[in-house]
């Protein structure tokens, strides 16, 4: 359901004051599509993806105002006579729309947070890439894991065995994530030749604005920080 | 033969999709097993003080460690899995629906859930979004529902509904979503 196609419908119901918001419109469904697209590259990669801050912010402050005007209209409709329900009920969808999709996207990195979390919490890199609540998620979520295992199993064993190890000789207990998974992407703008294995005798690939291809996350990982290519 | 009550647990856990009944019991085994291989630990070492660089020794006392350690992952990793489907499932039937399930947890377990829930909570409030809702993309504002089960009356924005069951009602979703995925309601597409 393309954001445009419902910017359309809304300027034909909604009254003309509406229609002078136009530039505040599109930016705000310029927000709503870079939403989804950070939603999407979320849900399919296999990391952890740099939180959106600002996007957020700006979005959740945007559903407020709207959620403000939609009760203060519902309000004034329900005393006066009913006028333009359609339009109301359209900002309603879209209004429910937006917060679906920012539930959605902070859905999914909690899920990839309780899923790593102590990978996360260790490595610099994951670590610097949550939201100031996500980390205090993980630090707790991490905690209350430890707490179990400990009042469930190792507090019956001798105390020198009661410490929950990172390691078990050569095997990580907490490994992180499959960088090597394979990916659906979308390359957004000409990127040019990359290489797209470690293996140096493997051909590289000419990636080009709208080609789709399955790769191994990996080898592109650094492009789809950068927002060069985007996952299906 | 050590860790043969650990691997059995793994595989119970392996082997079944849903949340079995905790396996007290068998815990209380592996600690005690670990615990006695520890005991052998410490007088082999002392007992053959003078030649612990003989290979016979060492191997014996590497095998014990490694049973040790055995034992103590397979332990985990049980609790770990047990712990990740709690999870699930409480994502996905909402928190009410655990009478039924609650039995097959250990005290410490129904412990974890509600500081859990707690933790989820706090984490919704703070980004002021219910995650819990709408797992599914919103098609529309209101939806077709028949009722299963008698859930008394509800309020909605155009007042109260009485959901009598075996009748249809056109809801809001906001107002009938967390009944459908208890299974109260069934969502008529």
């Amino acid at each position: 359901m393309g954001m445009e196609e419902n910017g359309t419908q809304e300027a034909d119901v909604l009254p003309e004051d509406w229609a002078q918001e136009d530039d505040i419109s599109t930016e705000i469904s310029q927000e709503i599509r870079k939403l989804k697209r950070a939603m999407l590259n979320e849900k399919f990669s296999p990391e952890i993806l740099p939180f959106e801050t600002s996007l957020v912010h700006e979005l959740k402050e945007v559903i407020e105002v709207q959620d403000a005007l939609i009760d203060e209209e519902e309000l004034a409709r329900s005393s006066g006579p009913s006028r333009n329900s359609l339009g109301l009920h359209l900002r309603k969808i879209e209004i429910g729309r937006v917060k679906y999709l920012l539930r959605a996207y902070l859905r999914s990195r909690l899920l990839k947070i309780e899923h790593r979390a102590k990978r996360t919490l260790h490595d610099e890199l994951y670590r610097s890439r949550l939201s100031t609540d996500e980390f205090k998620y993980a630090e707790n979520f991490v905690k209350l894991m430890e707490a179990h295992f400990q009042s469930s199993f190792l507090d019956q064993l001798p105390e020198k065995l009661r410490s929950v190890d990172d390691r078990d000789g050569d095997v990580d207990m907490s490994p992180g994530p499959a960088l090597n998974r394979f990916v659906f992407c979308h390359v957004k703008k000409n990127v040019g030749t990359t290489a797209i294995s470690d293996d140096p005798t493997d051909q590289a690939l000419y990636l080009g604005a709208g080609d789709v291809y399955c790769l191994r996350y990996k080898p592109v990982r650094d492009l789809v920080e950068s927002g060069s290519i985007d996952l299906l | 033969m050590f860790g043969s009550v650990a691997a059995d647990l793994v595989r119970e856990l392996k082997n079944s999709k849903w949340l079995l009944p905790f396996n007290e019991s068998s815990l209380r085994t592996i600690a005690i097993e670990t615990r006695s291989i520890m005991e052998m630990i410490t007088s082999t070492v002392s007992q053959f003080r003078e030649k612990l660089d003989q290979p016979e020794v060492l191997a014996t006392v590497m095998v014990f460690h490694r049973s040790v350690q055995r034992n103590k992952r397979c332990v985990l990793a049980y609790l770990y899995k047990r712990l990740e489907r709690m999870r699930r499932m409480r994502w996905e039937y909402s928190s009410i629906n655990f009478a039924e399930l609650s039995n097959n947890l250990s005290m410490h377990e129904r412990d974890y859930l509600s500081k859990y829930n707690r933790l989820l909570g706090e984490y919704c409030e703070s980004v002021g979004l219910d995650l819990t809702a709408e797992l599914q993309p919103p098609k529309d504002l209101y939806i077709e529902v028949r009722v299963l089960k008698d859930c008394g009356s509800i309020l909605t924005d155009s007042g109260t509904v009485n959901l009598k069951s075996g009748t249809a009602h056109f809801l809001p979703r906001v107002d009938v979503e967390h009944l459908v995925r208890q299974g109260a309601l069934e969502h008529v597409i």
